[in-house]
């Protein structure tokens, strides 16, 4: 199994997932037409990667702007992550800009619905 | 105005916009969105909030508000009579904050969704708003395109106030849309 990576566009997160390491990266800007089409490759390599993940999963959320169906993709994320939960430790970081309360409350929203611990981090 | 040469109820997107368009106009656009469009209009809508120095929470509810609307009205027109494509944007600023106003054609049989959803999200409070928001991500599956309501309980979080729609008819089988929002300072 390969790493999956993806470089960012102008309505495209950086995508880095290194299943070597289990760290994992998304950030930039999240606001494709089609998000389920972007994110798709993305899932079904996680799909492969929670079946035998190591022993760490730290997953860097790191968003500038996400629309409404990346959300749901982001979500989806989450859940496959939770699959992994057993066999390896995991976290999501989700960074947030100082003064994005909306960015920080989406992390909220998103620790209230999901089993992964989800710590939230402000930046600069 | 010259009115005598058309029927006084036909309506007229350029009218509207023209009415629309008074003072403190940071922003406008009137056209029909293309992929590369709608990513030219984003961009300049931030250069625009940008060099007018708007607060950056501000300015990024106001371009988040724009992807949700703009990428809806892209969806639902791409496939659609180049007729009924043209749509308009229009950002003002005012005393308290920034309205926004969207205005594009809708088929009549697609208006009392839009209404409906509009009038539940105008009933809810910003906790309730947050609420539906997290109850609509977790039961949705990532089905078709996006939509799912999502996008109009977004705008509606980040928006103050009551969200405005109007709906004038066009003809027997359209209607023409004008969405209106507004973001505080």
């Amino acid at each position: 199994m390969e790493n999956y990576t993806l470089t960012p566009t102008p309505k495209t997160p950086r995508l880095y997932f290194n299943q070597v390491s289990g760290d994992f990266e998304i950030s930039g800007r999240s606001i494709p037409e089609n998000s389920i089409e972007f994110y798709r490759p993305l899932m079904e390599w996680l799909d492969k990667y929670v079946e035998s993940p190591g022993d760490q999963t730290r997953l860097t959320v790191n968003l500038e702007y996400f629309n409404t169906s990346s959300s749901k993709c982001l979500i989806e994320i989450f859940r496959k992550l939770e699959k992994a939960a057993e066999k390896s430790d995991i976290k999501v970081m989700w960074h947030y800009e100082e003064e994005d309360e909306d960015m920080m409350e989406s992390g909220e929203d998103f620790k209230k619905m999901i089993k992964v611990p989800i710590e939230l981090i402000e930046t600069k | 105005m010259v009115q005598s040469n058309h029927m006084v109820s036909a309506f007229n997107i350029k009218e509207k916009y023209h009415q629309l368009l008074n003072t403190n106009i940071e922003y406008q656009f009137l056209g029909s969105l293309s992929q590369s469009k709608l990513d030219k209009v984003l961009d300049e809508v931030e250069h625009q909030l940008n060099i007018r120095n708007t607060q950056k929470i501000v300015l990024k509810r106001i371009v988040n508000i724009l992807i949700e609307s703009l990428q809806n009205i892209y969806r639902y027109t791409k496939n659609r009579d180049s007729e009924f494509t043209e749509m308009f944007v229009i950002i003002k600023s005012g005393n308290d904050g920034h309205t926004i106003i969207t205005g594009n054609y809708l088929r009549d049989e697609d208006v009392e969704g839009i209404k409906s959803r509009i009038e539940m999200v105008n009933a809810l409070g910003i906790e309730e708003l947050r609420d539906l928001y997290r109850g609509v991500l977790d039961i949705g599956e990532a089905s078709h395109e996006g939509g799912a309501g999502l996008g109009i309980i977004d705008m509606a979080k980040k928006s103050s106030g009551k969200i405005l729609a109007e709906f004038d008819e066009v003809d027997n089988n359209h209607a023409f849309f004008t969405l209106q929002l507004v973001v505080n300072n």
